[in-house]
């Protein structure tokens, strides 16, 4: 075991790929994945876990990835927006966020999406009280909402609103 | 951020040597929820983080020889979903699924939300009221403190720089036994409570044995509402012992003047909350 301030070898799965880097021990997941890999699509809000914007999952669960350590994803599986669809096929829920209209800005969208993801992969057929809980750690200024919990809804039923 | 120096220890006993020779200058990177805001408004530069988060030693929960057995690194979204802690001790599952967002409760931990002492933390109300106690490690052994005495201020604990939480436990309680928490932030989700009340008691043929009353975001650390908890022992509940016992637990406590609320608007809330969850109990008889 040493203690180095010196960058550190990690190795994890972003969007089914495996990746290799050398980070600095501060460098955040988010900037891991948005300046070494390139994947824009993860946005910084806040930087300290209020909006939601940098969300990822990790092991299928939702995480803010500004709030986690690059090194500690070592070993990890990472999922961001980019992988969201599956063979150039976008995911239901996020067809189901242009059916509703439930995107302006977009700089929330990914985040959303991917909580979304994550809770329908727990709970095919959520409740509209799962949904808001599922989504209660982001921010969206441009739509209040509505929009997204009948887009989160219409990609649970199958497309239809 | 600024930099430091990275080491992931490989058992209890390698953390507690790495954060003895660092002392001070040292921090421990659980789920990192809290230290990472911290560290990146420049409030910690440690030298050195040690990242225990894989420790799976220190994760789980239990119930072994009448304890309700918790390993620090558990984090809010398991203790919320434990069926273990729902059953036992039901306001610590409520408080822990009212912390930050479904995000935060994914990786932050029981452990950090402790050591993080802060007054308006979720889960400190409820393990006060539970009895539970916080296993300290350092190289030369290891002690149990109550929560309740862990906490000595706004992020102050009795923790010394080489020491490491490595479990926390409560008794499992004899039936009749119930606790709730109940919260008031400005919004559901990613708030910070403007006053938080937990309570726990025995009660036999609706009348109550013995209760513990905790209050949170009112004073430095959590305080008991004692004078409120002496009014109810002994008595069926009924609504102008819960109206009596409430604003009796409203007044005794010291709140801050704060942008998140007023004194007077503080001790309101801590009458209503506890009000709630009295009535709840009386409704259930």
């Amino acid at each position: 075991m040493t203690a180095e301030s010196k960058n550190q070898a990690i190795q994890l799965v972003v969007n089914g790929k495996t990746h290799r880097a050398v980070v600095a021990p501060q460098a955040t997941l988010l900037e891991l994945i948005r300046d070494h890999l390139g994947l824009t699509g993860t946005k910084e809000g806040c930087g300290k876990g209020q909006c939601g914007a940098c969300t990822v999952l990790l092991d299928g669960k939702p995480v803010n990835s500004c709030l986690m350590l690059a090194v500690q994803a070592q070993g990890h599986q990472v999922v961001t927006i980019e992988g969201a669809e599956h063979e150039k096929e976008l995911d239901p829920i996020q067809q189901a966020f242009i059916d509703e209209g439930a995107v302006q800005c977009g700089f929330c969208t990914p985040g959303l999406i991917l909580s979304a993801r994550a809770l329908l992969d727990q709970h095919p057929h959520p409740d509209e009280d799962h949904i808001k809980e599922a989504i209660s750690g982001h921010l969206c200024r441009c739509t209040g909402y509505s929009a997204i919990i009948r887009a989160i809804r219409r990609a649970a039923s199958g497309g239809k609103s | 951020m600024e930099t430091f120096r990275y080491s992931v220890p490989r058992s209890v006993e390698e953390a507690l040597h790495l954060i003895k020779e660092e002392g001070q200058a040292a921090k421990l990177l659980a789920g990192g929820t809290d230290l990472l805001v911290q560290m990146k408004e420049g409030l910690f530069r440690p030298s050195l983080v040690v990242d225990i988060g894989s420790l799976h030693q220190l994760r789980g929960i239990r119930k072994e020889e009448g304890f309700i057995w918790i390993g620090p690194l558990t984090t809010h979204h398991d203790l919320a979903h434990s069926a273990l802690i729902q059953r036992h001790g039901l306001a610590l599952a409520q408080g822990a699924s009212k912390v930050g967002s479904p995000q935060i409760r994914q990786r932050g931990t029981l452990g950090g939300n402790i050591a993080n002492a802060s007054p308006a933390a979720d889960t400190l109300p409820p393990l006060v009221v539970l009895e539970a106690e916080v296993q300290v490690s350092s190289l030369t052994g290891s002690r149990w403190v109550p929560v309740e005495s862990v906490m000595e201020g706004p992020s102050q604990t009795v923790l010394r720089p080489e020491e490491l939480i490595t479990a926390v436990r409560f008794p499992v309680q004899e039936k009749g036994f119930r606790s709730q928490y109940e919260k008031f932030g400005s919004r559901r989700a990613l708030s910070i409570a403007v006053a938080s009340v937990a309570a726990g008691a025995y009660q036999e043929k609706g009348c109550v044995k013995k209760i513990t009353i905790a209050l949170g975001s009112v004073s430095p650390s959590i305080v008991r509402a004692s004078q409120a908890e002496e009014l109810l022992t002994g008595k069926a509940l009924e609504q102008s012992l819960i109206a009596r016992a409430s604003t009796s637990a409203g007044q005794a406590c010291c709140p801050l003047d704060d942008v998140r609320g007023s004194i007077w608007y503080r001790r309101q809330l801590v009458a209503a909350l506890l009000a709630r969850i009295l009535q709840s109990w009386m409704n259930d008889e």
